[in-house]
This record gives structure tokens, sequence and C-alpha cells, in this order.
């Protein structure tokens, strides 16, 4: 059965269709990979997923709810969470601080509690500054909890996200190009951990250039081009695709 | 989760507040009081303008709404000043939250004239005398002091010890506000409003949140303000005591607590030490804080991050 379905979503800006009767579906425990060329429309679909933006027309389902139109904050408490293209992290805040903002709809602190601390406001910060404290030690940032986030060089910015969105126990996580500005090292760093992830138990859905990355670690693709989807299937299936490759590099008698 | 050198700070710095009334003549005592009670509403305006981020230069309608609901009460309707004062909580929450819930998603500049438009619609409303029950251009005067077990509460020094009182539960509250969840959420929608939303903060609600605190806080320092004057008028509620407390905030250092301490005496007390130089003292201010905000753009002293329980970092 689909964790995540999307039935005919179409998003338009102005007079751009930017992504035009999409229609994908996600079972759970898969790693999905949305792939296409630049300015295709694929963040845009994450922005419908999450809340960001609002569809024009078609559903989105999770979990055979419809969340079509859901707030961004309501997405997450459902168990969607995300990174985004360009890091956004609090950045004059600490490691620690930041993967404790993922713990934000766990902790079950009311109100009043930032008023009055009672019996059990210590015991559920304490419960969550230990999952906090798990998460470093999933990602190795130990080390760094007391430093601040915006000072940390790029690769551990993107892990500290990644810790950040698995903090809320999400079902379905969303990659947006986490391999962007990475290097070599970091990048198959980057392949282990969104495994140990999928191992987790976490669905992944995951935008990405790095065309060895995808084929790699995605279980099915779709292609988007000009918002709308030319091609899905297995890795090793795209890869062969001409719709795909033309798409990518051009038709062959273009020039001509 | 504080250390121990900050609760020796914190000693300190309470302990000698608790002492200095017996040095000082009356007209400083006077002048202390007022610093607590600015204090009060300084730490409260910090609230909703150093943590949460959002530019309310309207601070001063909380202010005065909890100073004028004392004063109305007592003298119009007759209550006992201590029944007054749930009112002069409750009121500014609920003032606060309908003035802030359509404006709310405005940004920055677009809140900031919002909120100065709200705030002369409050001075404007107290002169025109509203009701007939706000006195007008001149106020109230001749509040009733304090009562409590048939203590009357009218000398100087016990005024000073209830400001005194009143700061030290603002400074509790901050203090749980800032280790708490809702605390953490109004830096987080602070820094990245998208960010937050997308892990699941309500940042609606959390910006309702800031703006419902801090006018309790500010409605209560409003009743103290009321008692330390026995009357209130419209001066002291008006557009620019409302600026006056966003400066504070930004030049002492926002979601900082000594920070906006030291905001608050550098505008209230250090003028009244420089009395004899009349007008040349505003000059030599204006200028200094025209220097501060050049040199230490996060104010005096700056807040720090990074306050996580020790257990974080031990194996």
């Amino acid at each position: 059965m689909a964790l995540l379905e999307l039935d005919n979503v179409t998003k338009i800006f102005g007079g751009l269709v930017a992504v035009d009767s999409l229609s994908i579906s996600i079972d759970k425990g898969m790693i999905y990979g949305i792939i296409g060329p630049n300015g295709a429309g694929k963040t845009t679909v994450f922005n419908c997923i999450t809340g960001v933006y609002k569809p024009e027309k078609g559903k989105i389902i999770f979990k055979d709810k419809d969340i079509t139109g859901f707030s961004s904050h309501k997405i997450a408490n459902m168990g969607i969470t995300r990174t985004f293209q360009t890091i956004r992290l609090f950045n004059e805040m600490s490691v620690a601080e930041n993967i404790m903002s993922g713990r934000h709809f766990k902790s079950k602190q009311k109100w009043w509690h930032g008023v009055i601390h009672t019996p059990f406001y210590y015991k559920d910060e304490r419960e969550n500054w230990v999952k906090v404290k798990e998460y470093m030690g999933l990602f190795g940032l130990t080390h760094l909890a007391k430093m601040t986030a915006g000072s940390q060089p790029y690769g551990i910015q993107r892990k500290i996200e990644m810790a950040r969105a698995l903090a809320t126990e999400p079902e379905l996580l969303i990659l947006d190009e986490p391999a962007a500005g990475l290097n070599d090292k970091e990048r198959l760093e980057l392949v282990d951990t969104i495994e140990r992830i999928r191992d987790m138990g976490v669905t992944i859905l995951l935008i990405e250039h790095n065309m060895d990355l995808v084929m790699n670690i995605t279980e099915y693709i779709s292609v988007l081009n000009f918002g709308k989807k030319i091609a899905e299937g297995k890795p090793e299936d795209i890869q062969n695709n001409p719709v795909v490759i033309e798409a990518y590099l051009g038709k062959e008698d273009e020039d001509e | 989760m504080m250390n121990t050198k900050n609760v020796l700070y914190y000693g300190i710095f309470l302990a000698s507040l608790i002492i200095l009334p017996f040095f000082l003549n009356s007209d400083w005592v006077s002048v202390m009081t007022t610093f607590l009670i600015y204090s009060v509403v300084s730490l409260s305006q910090d609230i909703v303008l150093g943590r949460a981020g959002m530019f309310d230069m309207g601070h001063a309608i909380f202010f005065g709404l909890g100073a004028y609901s004392t004063a109305i009460l007592n003298m119009v309707y007759g209550w006992p000043i201590l029944a007054t004062v749930p009112v002069a909580i409750i009121l500014p929450i609920i003032a606060s939250v309908l003035l802030a819930a359509p404006i709310i998603h405005l940004r920055g500049d677009y809140l900031l004239v919002t909120t100065i438009g709200f705030n002369i619609v409050f001075t404007q409303a107290l002169k025109n005398n509203v009701f007939g029950i706000t006195g007008g251009p001149n106020g109230i005067f001749g509040v009733e002091p304090l009562k409590i077990f048939n203590f009357s509460l009218s000398s100087q020094m016990s005024i000073y010890y209830l400001a005194f009182f009143i700061l030290l539960l603002t400074l509790i509250t901050i203090h749980n506000l800032e280790t708490s969840k809702p605390g953490r959420a109004l830096h987080y929608l602070n820094l990245d409003s998208l960010a937050s939303e997308c892990i699941g903060i309500n940042t609606r609600f959390y910006r309702l949140y800031a703006f419902a605190l801090s006018a309790a806080l500010a409605g209560l320092a409003g009743v103290v303000f009321t008692l330390q004057f026995s009357a209130v008028s419209p001066g002291a509620f008006n557009f620019i005591q409302s600026v006056l407390f966003f400066t504070i905030v930004l030049v002492g250092g926002p979601s900082s607590i000594p920070g906006v301490l030291l905001g608050t005496f550098f505008m209230f007390v250090v003028p009244e030490m420089f009395r004899q130089f009349a007008e040349a003292r505003y000059l030599v201010f204006g200028v200094a804080m025209i220097l501060i905000m050049i040199w230490r753009p996060k104010g005096i002293w700056p807040v720090k991050f990074g306050k996580i329980p020790s257990y974080l970092t031990k194996e």
C-alpha cells in the first residue's frame, strides 16, 4: 500500500505551470528518487507535499488521508519532514539546540511550562535531550553539541539538518538535493547515512542531481521535465530510457 | 540549566537590590523603583522583540492597559487594589491577542507600522476620555495604596520592594520560558520561520503566545506604576514610550536578560545621575546609542546560545 500518493497535482505560478498533473505513488520503506533538469519543478513538488505551497489542482494523500492544503506544521506533525536545498539551520544557535527543535512536537510540554516548571516538565525535558544525544551520536555530532551551527562546515551542516529532520521521528523523510556541495568522501558517508535511515523504517523521497548517487541508492525513480513526468521506473531502466537522455542532453539532431 | 557562576551573579544582583534602599535618600529610592518597573516592561518587550523577533512598537499599550485598569477600577468602581490585579493582567492579554491576531503574519516593518498605529489610537482614546472613565488628557489622580491584611503599602520603600518582587517574578518567568519548549520555539521561529513550520512548530500560535505572555507581564508592571505615582496619564503610555522600550532591548541585547537590565539602567537611571548637566546629557546619550549600535550591533551584553544540559556531552 502506498504511503504517499500524488494524484494529478498541478501548481501554477502566474501563467507558468510549474507542476503539471503529476501522479506518483511511494510505497512504505522505499527510497524514491525524483530527478530532472534544472527548473523541472522538483522542489515545487516538495513544497506542495510539505504544505509550503497549495496546489491548484489534484490531491496529496498520506496514509489514506487527504492532506492537500494542510499547513506545514500540521503535515510535519503527521510524519513528513524535509531538508532544504539551501540549508536552513538556526545559525546562531548550538548544534544541540538545532536538533532539539526537531523534538518540538514529540515533547509533550504545554504552554504553561514556559511559565511554571512542574515535575512533568523536568521529566519531559530530560527525555527529549536524551533523544537529542542519541541523534547526535548517530550522526557523529556529539563533540560539536555546544558549537554554533552556522559556523560549521557545509558537510556538517547537512548532517545537522538531517539529524533535526530525523529527530521528529518522521515516517517520510524528504531530502532536497542532499549531496549538493559535498565532496566525494562526504558523499559516500551520505549514501551510508541514507541507507541507515531507511533501515530504521523511514521512507525516503529525494531529489538529486548527482546521478551516481541516485542510481546507487534509489529503488524507483520519476523523471520530471517542465513540470511533467516523462518517465518512471527502476534506476537501470531510467538510465537507458531515450526520452530521459533526450531531456538531459537534448536531441541529437537539434543543431541541424 | 543555570550554572553556578550565573546563580552567583544573579544572587549578587538581587541581594544588592534588596539592601540598596537603605543607602539611598527617598528621591533615589523613587528613581530605583521606576527602574525596577521599567525593567519588567523592557523584559516583557524582549519576549516579543528579542526572542520571537516581532517588531512590536506599541508595547506601551499593554503597560498602559494594566495601569489604567487598576486606576479605573479603584477610582471609578471602588475596587480594592489587590482585586484589580487579575484584571490588569488578563485585559492586556486579551487586548494583545485581539490586536496581534490579524497582523501577526506581517513582515517586520509592516508589523512595526501597524503597532505604532495601535499605540496612537490607544493614547488618543485615553485623552478623549472614552466611556467617561479614563479622565481625559490629565488622567486619573489619587489612586489608593495597596492594602494587604490591613497593611497599607504607601511608603516609597514599600513600593520599592513591591516592584522588586514583581521583577523577581518576571526573572523567574523568563528563566522558565528560556529553558522550555515554548521559549525555544520562539527562537526557532524568529531565526527561520519556514524551517520551524516544516519541523512541526505552529508559528502562528507561538507568535500569539509571545504577545500574550509579554502583555501579561507589562500589565502587571502597570499596576505597580499606578501605585508608584498614585496616578496615571496618557503621556506615560504614548508612542514615544514604546520607542524607548524598543530601543532598550536593541541597545541592551535582544534575548539577553542582563543586557535588557543594563539597557534599562542606561535609559532611566544614568540620565538621573547627570541631572546637573540638564539637556546636554541627552546629546551624550544619543551619541552613545549610535556608537553602541555601530560597535556592538548585538547589544551591550549579547545573548549566548548553547545552554544545554551537561549530560549531553558526557559519555
